[in-house]
């Protein structure tokens, strides 16, 4: 099972000179990144609406597998997927 | 903070990757400057399309250029391959062209195994997400990439061959990275990093995924699965690529190891040519001296003292130019026409030339026009120079036939055109891919709300951002290049469109920048007419018809030239009456005034003003008179400039040249700066006051880049004097030649038939049992050919004529029976007038042709149908018909069914316009022929009318334009009021009003 948010929820980033996150808040709860698994960047549909993000598949400290986006249109954080 | 890892890219594609990558070579030096890169590859897909302006660019900037391509191989994948030396680029070049001939146009394919022998010289990167390691090592099938990568191993050698690793932040991108490392080390063999580059900059990502859409035919919304994830494909810094492979600083580090290796620049200048085929005991220089010698009484019966020593200095400069092969080479082309009965004359430069006259290359005679020989080639200048030769146009292919026969498709092939999209092509292929309504495309759904929409803008801004990307490979004209050694070993070929043609993948201008020889082999349809004509009344050769006919020269004086070569245009008659033009240089001078740049550089109304004697003529300096006597003090030709820096400047004349050709370079004041301190010395030398000789050069300088050589347009007068000679003496001929060679020249065939019936000729209109499939002559008359009719083809035409063969047709019913055509087509053929010969009325031809028919093997049957009494058509239907059909009518003209009523309103036509004075106001009516707005006459725009008894010319000034353009735009007949404007014979109407007429 895994919870999805379609739109993603806002969350707050600390991320590291190069853009990678270290922390994270969400929904009031702090979370560390233990690591990065994967990142991968998309940049679509330009002609209509255009999606800009760049991913990232990581492990907290808290030994869950999240999936982040940074909407780099935006410069915003959001959490789209949380592998239970 | 550290500073950027110095990185060079070694796999990029520019716009010559086409339909694929979006930025011009220019654009991607330019990035690589800024980006502080030592060097930058260029590895368009198949191709080096780009190759010169590449190079060019990368001087500008003072970056290295490494050529190369990404090769599709036999298996469909791709192999990125980077030239290091001389030996390298021959085999790219030949491994390329294997590639494009293995595939159908526009495509390639390496056969299998050629790779094998190929090598040397190159270096092989293994490519993108698409080359043959890494889609297999994608599936994970780590045994057959690993054979794939030995195999490449052997074939380029372990220190030649390198896995190539990309990384555009893909999700699988890091892992297959990895392998590819771990790969590169079992085999011992380096890795690289590539960026595998589609375009300069982030922003152009949209314009690549518009440019895949066009070239998969697909709508952006439906190709996903085709368009490229992200736009990570962009020209990266070291930093930038430092993400991807931060594990692995050797990838980044590599590149500038191997950009140290790829040194070569490709470097022509002057080509080493086929070796034209000369008898024993001659060598090239002895035998071009022979078949000039051997010419001169033939060509120069009673030759000027100084032919000699012309000729014996050109031959000389040839000779030291190494050039004497390629003269006969271009010899020979023309002797071969000549043979074949093909008329055909050198333009440009090469006219210039004694040897070239001799040769009969040139149709003009250097020494009897003063030309001057170092204009076409020097001993400062030793390049090859560009030979261009007009033939009849329909006969062209005969000689680029004879060419390829003599030299083999291995050492000839034509040069190529990149078709670039241009605002049409552009609209047209954007708006398809944005999925936008035809109307919106075409402009006419003007009430759409889609202007203020987001979609509009995008579309407008990839509309503009698309135009100057080349589309597609094409043939130019005929641009012929030769080489001795085979062609595949200097420059890629590959198939052209048509069956059999090759071209090399450079078009004119690179070939031009390159140095390579081009030999331009142009189609010339006034030669085509000319010959027809010519032959029509028996004359077999034109050279021999009296050179200064008086009433040749009159012709031309009173304007009277629809149809003669060049003079014939609206700008040309304002002109030809003023210069009252008696003998050969006046044509050669009219030729040059009436062009854009003498326009533009203000030297046709001095020139007038001093012919007509209304200004002194005028030297800036005594020097200068015999240089610049023969156009009255004003510089119009491009061997004058040569003359000036001689006569004043005390050059040599290949240095003169030299200076002509800064003047007329790009960057006119970098190139002639050098120039100028020469020139004034030397004035200084011959006593010439500094200011003088600096007014002298400020004036060269204002000529430089309007210019036109003397020599070209004294060709062209030779055909504009046997054009008017035809005109004069054999009008029906000259006429129907004209009407079957079109299109040509600057007038319509209807304006052509209506200037024949001005000249007393009949013409004839179509008939179903006296036409044949062109226009003939028919005693003293011209008929008009079936395939005048439109829709109307070669295949219509054979059965008609052959079933005609048998006996006439004697109604619609038996033609209908006999001939079986589209309906369509026997309806253009009524609304022409072809049956009109058979008795029934068009409109009762109509009527029956919707009728049934029998068919050709049953029994004429006549089906019973209702009687209908039908009126037949009206005079001004039966025009309408003709215009549609046959584009022309050769009834009475349009304007004659008006021509009453126009007289009561006291509406004036061509000749009551040429009786009215200067300063009246008139009103005239009449059909337009023409419609102009040049780009140098700053918004006005020139209008011809024409009616039963000739042509009236209008100028509308920009305001006046603007408030009648709809009217002028769409209506073919006008009513227009205005000033009457005459200067000698010219009469001109300066509009104010105008109104529809019918």
């Amino acid at each position: 099972m895994t919870r999805f948010f379609a739109e993603g929820e806002a969350i707050l980033m600390v991320c590291d000179a190069e853009g990678v996150p270290l922390r994270f808040t969400w929904r009031g709860k702090d979370h560390t990144v233990q690591v990065v698994a994967v990142r991968w960047q998309v940049d679509e549909g330009w002609f209509q609406a255009r999606v800009w993000r760049e991913y990232f598949k990581v492990a907290t400290e808290g030994h869950t597998l999240i999936l982040l986006f940074h909407d780099l249109l935006g410069d915003r954080w959001y959490l789209q997927r949380v592998y239970d | 903070m550290n500073p950027s890892p110095e990185y060079v890219e070694l796999h990029c594609h520019s716009h010559f990757s086409l339909l694929d990558g979006a930025s011009s070579p220019e654009t991607l030096i330019k990035r690589a400057a800024e980006l502080r890169m030592p060097a930058l590859a260029l590895t368009d897909h198949d191709a080096v399309y780009g190759a010169v302006r590449f190079h060019q660019a990368a001087q500008k900037y003072g970056i290295r250029p490494i050529f190369g391509s990404e090769l599709t191989l036999h298996d469909h994948t791709h192999l990125t391959l980077l030239v290091e030396n001389a030996t390298g680029w021959a085999n790219l070049c030949e491994l390329i062209s294997l590639a494009r001939h293995n595939a159908p146009k526009g495509q390639a394919r390496l056969p299998d195994g050629a790779l094998e022998g190929h090598t040397e010289g190159l270096i092989g990167l293994s490519g993108c997400a698409q080359g043959g390691i890494s889609k297999v090592l994608r599936r994970g099938d780590w045994q057959t990439a690993r054979a794939v990568a030995g195999h490449y191993r052997e074939v380029f050698g372990r220190e030649q061959f390198w896995i190539e690793l990309q990384h555009h932040q893909h999700p699988g991108d890091d892992a297959l990275v990895y392998k590819l490392v771990k790969l590169a080390e079992q085999i011992g063999v380096g890795y690289v990093a590539t960026q595998n580059v589609h375009y300069a900059h982030r922003e152009e990502s949209a314009l690549t995924d518009v440019l895949t859409c066009i070239r998969q035919g697909l709508k952006l919304d439906a190709a996903a699965r085709v368009l490229r994830p992200n736009s990570e494909y962009y020209l990266k810094s070291g930093t930038e690529m430092l993400q991807g492979f931060r594990e692995y600083p050797a990838a980044l580090q590599n590149t500038l190891r191997i950009a140290e290796r790829c040194q070569f620049i490709p470097c022509y200048g002057l080509q080493e040519l086929p070796n034209f085929p000369i008898p024993a005991g001659f060598d090239p220089v002895a035998y071009l001296r022979h078949l000039c010698l051997e010419a001169l009484p033939h060509r120069l019966p009673q030759p000027p003292s100084k032919t000699s020593a012309v000729l014996e200095y050109e031959l000389a400069v040839i000779a030291r130019s190494g050039l004497s092969n390629y003269f006969l080479i271009v010899w020979d082309m023309v002797r071969y026409a000549r043979e074949q009965g093909i008329r055909c004359q050198g333009r440009g430069s090469a006219a210039n030339s004694l040897v070239a006259y001799l040769l009969g290359i040139s149709p003009v005679n250097p020494i009897a026009h003063d030309l001057v020989f170092e204009r076409f080639l020097s001993d400062e200048r030793r390049a090859t120079p560009d030979i261009d030769i007009d033939f009849q146009a329909d006969r062209r292919e005969e000689v680029i036939q004879y060419v390829f026969e003599r030299y083999g498709t291995d050492h000839a092939a034509m040069a190529s055109t990149l078709v670039t999209f241009r605002e049409r092509l552009a609209r047209r292929e954007v708006g398809k891919i944005l999925g936008l309504p035809e109307a919106v495309i075409e402009g006419k759904d003007l009430h759409s709300s889609l202007p203020a929409s987001p979609l509009h803008k995008t579309y407008e801004r990839l509309c503009q951002a698309i135009q100057g990307i080349p589309r597609h490979l094409g043939i130019h004209n005929g641009g012929m290049i030769l080489t001795g050694t085979p062609l595949t070993s200097r420059l890629p070929t590959e198939p052209a469109t048509m069956p059999d043609r090759v071209v090399v993948q450079w078009d004119k201008e690179s070939l031009e920048d390159a140095g390579l020889v081009k030999i331009d082999l142009l189609g010339l349809r006034m030669l085509s007419a000319v010959s027809e004509a010519a032959h029509e009344v028996g004359l077999t050769d034109l050279e021999t018809i009296p050179p200064d006919d008086p009433e040749v020269y009159e012709l031309i004086a009173r304007a009277d030239t629809v149809g003669v070569f060049q003079v014939e245009s609206r700008a040309q008659a304002q002109v030809l009456p003023l210069l009252q033009p008696t003998q050969f240089e006046d044509l050669v001078v009219s030729i040059s005034l009436i062009r854009p740049g003498p326009v533009q550089g203000n030297m046709v109304h001095p020139y007038l003003r001093r012919r007509l004697k209304l200004e002194p003529v005028h030297y800036f300096h005594p020097l200068l008179e015999p240089a610049l006597r023969e156009t009255l003090g004003v510089i119009l030709f491009q061997e004058q400039v040569l003359k000036v820096a001689r006569d004043l400047g005390g050059f040599t004349p290949g240095q003169g040249e030299l200076l002509r050709r800064a003047l007329g370079s790009k960057s006119p004041s970098e190139a002639v700066a050098g120039f100028e301190a020469a020139f004034l010395e030397g004035a200084a030398k011959k006593g010439a006051p500094l200011e003088v000789a600096a007014k002298v050069f400020t004036a060269l300088k204002a000529f430089g880049g309007y210019s036109f050589p003397k020599s070209h347009a004294a060709a062209f007068a030779v055909l504009v004097y046997q054009s008017a000679w035809l005109k004069r003496y054999h009008p029906a001929a000259f006429y129907t030649a004209l009407l079957n060679h079109q299109p040509m020249g600057f007038w319509s065939p209807a304006v052509l038939v209506n200037d024949a019936r001005r000249h007393g000729i009949c013409v004839l209109n179509v008939d179903m049992n006296h036409s044949q499939g062109v226009c003939t002559l028919e005693g003293d008359a011209i008929r008009l050919g079936l395939g005048y009719v439109s829709q109307v083809s070669e295949r219509h035409l054979k059965l008609i004529l052959a079933a005609r063969a048998d006996r006439p047709f004697t109604d619609l019913g038996d033609f209908c029976r006999r001939v079986k055509l589209p309906m369509r087509i026997t309806e253009n053929l009524i609304l022409a007038g072809a049956f009109d010969g058979l008795g029934a009325s068009r409109r009762d031809l109509l009527w029956e042709l919707g009728s049934p028919r029998a068919q050709s093997d049953e029994l004429a049957f006549i089906f019973p149908t209702d009687p209908v009494n039908l009126t037949a058509f009206s005079r001004s239907e039966c025009l309408r018909g003709e215009y549609a059909t046959l584009g022309l009518s050769t009834g009475e003209h349009p304007m004659a069914l008006y021509r009453e009523k126009l007289a009561a309103l006291g509406i004036l036509g061509s000749q009551g316009l040429g009786q009215s004075k200067s300063g009246s106001i008139a009103r005239v009516g009449g059909q337009v022929v023409m419609h102009q707005a040049p780009p140098t006459a700053k918004g006005h725009h020139f209008v011809t009318l024409e009616d039963e008894d000739g042509m009236m010319n209008l100028i509308f000034r920009p305001q006046v334009y603007a408030r009648f353009h709809e009217m002028v735009r769409k209506s073919p007949l006008l009513v227009v009021e205005g000033e009457v404007q005459k200067r000698g014979a010219v009469v001109n109407l300066l509009a104010r009003r105008v109104w529809r007429l019918g």
